[in-house]
């Protein structure tokens, strides 16, 4: 069952089909807007509707009594698309409009001679640069990025394509070439001269008029000037975020990235969500982070080719780029809100270790050269960074084949005791207190204690495939009166609680330190 | 130069000079003008048609009178003014001129 319309059409009455209806009116309405300006253009009309009625006419028999889609269509081939009645009546109907129209050059996408979405032929109109030159351009560029394989597509979805022969001439109309912009800018100029010329010999109040025309059209070539350079550094501004994005991401893997003073390798984003997440999550954030980043630099690039090519945006496009945006972002808020949940509590335990002073009251603290996996500190230990998912300089290590492993901190105090202890705090978050406490006992440290000379591994690892900011926090209690060396090889991981802060960290390694009331005080 | 585009801009010229041919023979009301066009393969799409004929009247080339119709309401019947009898006959002249100078110019070329 469909719904009807009754219509008038030059005293005759139909029943249309709502769809039809909605086709035809919208078709006459345009053709309306068109003719009103015009002399008599009712009179078109009417003249139109007439011819409409009787092409109805010939459809309705006894069988049939119902306007439909398919009859419209029919009718639009008939009488033409609004397009070409309006497109050859105004280059026939008078001579001012005509030139506008001449220069009225669009770019347009064109079927007739094309490769692939007619992008480059259309542009070689549009520009007047061969279509080969422009497909060559392409092509070259893209082994840069990929800039042009984007451009390219947007430039297909942006530009419609030339189907009626009114959009074929004002795809070939006169060209954009540097004669014709000189032609126009020189129209202009004189255009303003005749406007400041005429100021002299017109009345005052007509003077006013003018040099407000005057002022105006400065202002519109300033405008349009400005929105095609607006356009341009649009697309230059796109295409370079992007450039350096796809150069950045490829080369990070063999080189590197720098964060403050802090090193990082390699960041590939869903393989390091991995250590938090489960591989689905980290692939859902990774690639929703990606949406989010890329949208707004394609976007840029897109608004730029509507403003240089005076193209309407698509609304559909709009609209569906924008519900993808908003969707990505709220994948990454809710996803990255879940792993944020399972770092929600924290749970520590501190284990002791008291060292035998009956005969002793100097120690040396040192790195372990026991350190089997012997993974680097410094950047500059590493040999081939290939090794490695991630390495972040003095600070935490995951090799590609091996436990995540992370330089603990070790401090030094003074103590009133009789004999130095040691304290290591261990620290691990989780979903929940058991959670937390489940993941303190993945932690794994190595240290050694033999007589005056303490062994501290560079590393503690963990044995968890999760990362849940495991931490170690290692307190050296140095007795009054007693005195230490730490090494040299200690030096990055250190922080000595120097009660009157006399000295930095760095001139406190390899020299003799003795525990006073009032701090550290080198001998 | 596309071909296509070429054409329609020769069609679009002598447009005027059809109707006006067409309507010297007899007055006719608008769908007879269309059918002869369209015979003659001298418009693609009848839109077109209306403006040309609104234009034609008011440049006082052609005049119209309501004639009944047994199939409905009145038509338009066209027929030509003396403005554009005289119009025609310069056409006339014209388009025979024209048709001279491209056959002398094909004509010099076979040569």
């Amino acid at each position: 069952m469909k719904k009807t319309v009754n219509i008038n059409l030059n005293s005759f009455n139909f029943s249309i089909d709502e769809d039809a209806y909605n086709v035809l009116n919208n078709y006459l309405s345009q053709l309306q807007k068109h003719f009103a300006p015009i002399e008599e253009g009712n009179e078109i009309i009417h003249d139109i509707e007439a011819r409409i009625a009787e092409i109805f006419n010939m459809k309705i028999n006894e069988n049939k009594q119902v306007i439909n889609i398919s009859d419209i269509d029919e009718l639009i081939k008939i009488l033409g698309k609004v397009e070409d009645i309006t497109g050859e009546s105004i280059s026939n109907n008078n001579e001012s409009e005509e030139s506008t129209t001449k220069n009225k050059k669009k770019l347009y996408r064109d079927p007739d001679s094309r490769y692939l979405g007619g992008v480059c032929s259309g542009l070689s109109y549009y520009t007047g640069i061969s279509a080969t030159t422009w497909r060559i351009l392409f092509m070259l560029f893209l082994f840069v990025g990929q800039v042009s394989l984007i451009a390219y597509i947007i430039l297909w979805i942006a530009v419609p394509e030339a189907k009626t022969t009114t959009e074929k001439i004002e795809m070939k109309g006169d060209k954009i070439n540097l004669s014709n912009i000189e032609k126009t800018v020189k129209q202009e100029y004189e255009d303003l001269k005749n406007d400041l010329k005429n100021i002299k010999y017109k009345k005052a109040t007509e003077t006013i008029k003018n040099i407000g025309n005057a002022i105006f059209s400065v202002f519109k070539v300033m405008v349009k000037i400005f929105i095609k350079l607006l356009g341009l550094s649009f697309i230059i501004l796109g295409a370079i975020i992007l450039v350096s994005l796809t150069v950045g991401l490829l080369s990070v893997s063999n080189e590197s990235l720098y964060f403050s003073n802090d090193f990082i390798h390699m960041i590939w984003l869903p393989g390091l969500l991995e250590h938090i997440t489960t591989t689905g999550t980290s692939w859902l954030l990774s690639i929703s982070i990606l949406i989010v980043f890329i949208i707004p630099i394609i976007s840029i690039i897109y608004w730029g080719i509507l403003l240089i090519f005076k193209v309407k945006s698509n609304k559909y496009i709009n609209v569906s780029t924008f519900a993808l945006w908003i969707f990505a972002i709220i994948i990454s808020v809710i996803t990255s809100f879940n792993i944020a949940a399972s770092f929600r509590s924290v749970d520590q335990t501190t284990k002791i270790e008291n060292i035998a002073c009956d005969s002793i009251n100097s120690y040396y603290f040192t790195l372990s050269n026991s350190n089997n996996e012997s993974l680097p500190i410094n950047k500059d230990d590493i040999d081939n960074f290939n090794d490695f998912h991630l390495f972040v300089n003095q600070r935490m290590i995951i090799p590609k084949n091996g436990n995540i492993s992370l330089i603990p901190e070790i401090e030094f105090h003074t103590s009133k005791d009789s004999c130095p202890e040691i304290k290591f705090i261990y620290y691990a978050r989780g979903a929940n207190k058991n959670e937390a406490n489940d993941y303190l006992r993945t932690i794994k440290y190595n240290y050694e204690i033999s007589d005056s000379t303490i062994f501290f591994d560079p590393y503690f690892y963990i044995t968890s495939e999760k990362y849940r900011a495991q931490f170690l926090k290692i307190k050296v209690f140095i007795p009054e009166d007693h005195t230490f060396t730490i090494d040299e090889s200690l030096a990055p991981i250190i922080d000595i609680e120097d009660a009157n802060e006399k000295y930095e960290d760095k001139e406190l390694t390899d020299k003799l330190i003795k525990a006073s009331k009032s701090g550290f005080v080198i001998i | 130069m596309d071909i296509n585009n070429n054409k329609a801009q020769m069609r679009k010229g002598v447009i005027e000079y059809c109707t006006l041919l067409i309507l010297s023979q007899q007055d006719c009301y608008s769908n007879d003008i269309l059918q002869k066009l369209k015979k003659a393969e001298m418009i693609v799409v009848e839109g077109t048609l209306y403006p040309l004929l609104t234009r034609l009247k008011n440049s006082e080339l052609l005049s119209y009178r309501w004639e009944e119709s047994t199939q409905g309401p009145p038509r338009k019947y066209y027929s030509l003014t003396e403005k554009g009898k005289s119009l025609l006959s310069e056409l006339d002249i014209a388009w025979t001129n024209l048709v001279d100078s491209i056959n002398m110019l094909k004509s010099s070329k076979s040569e």
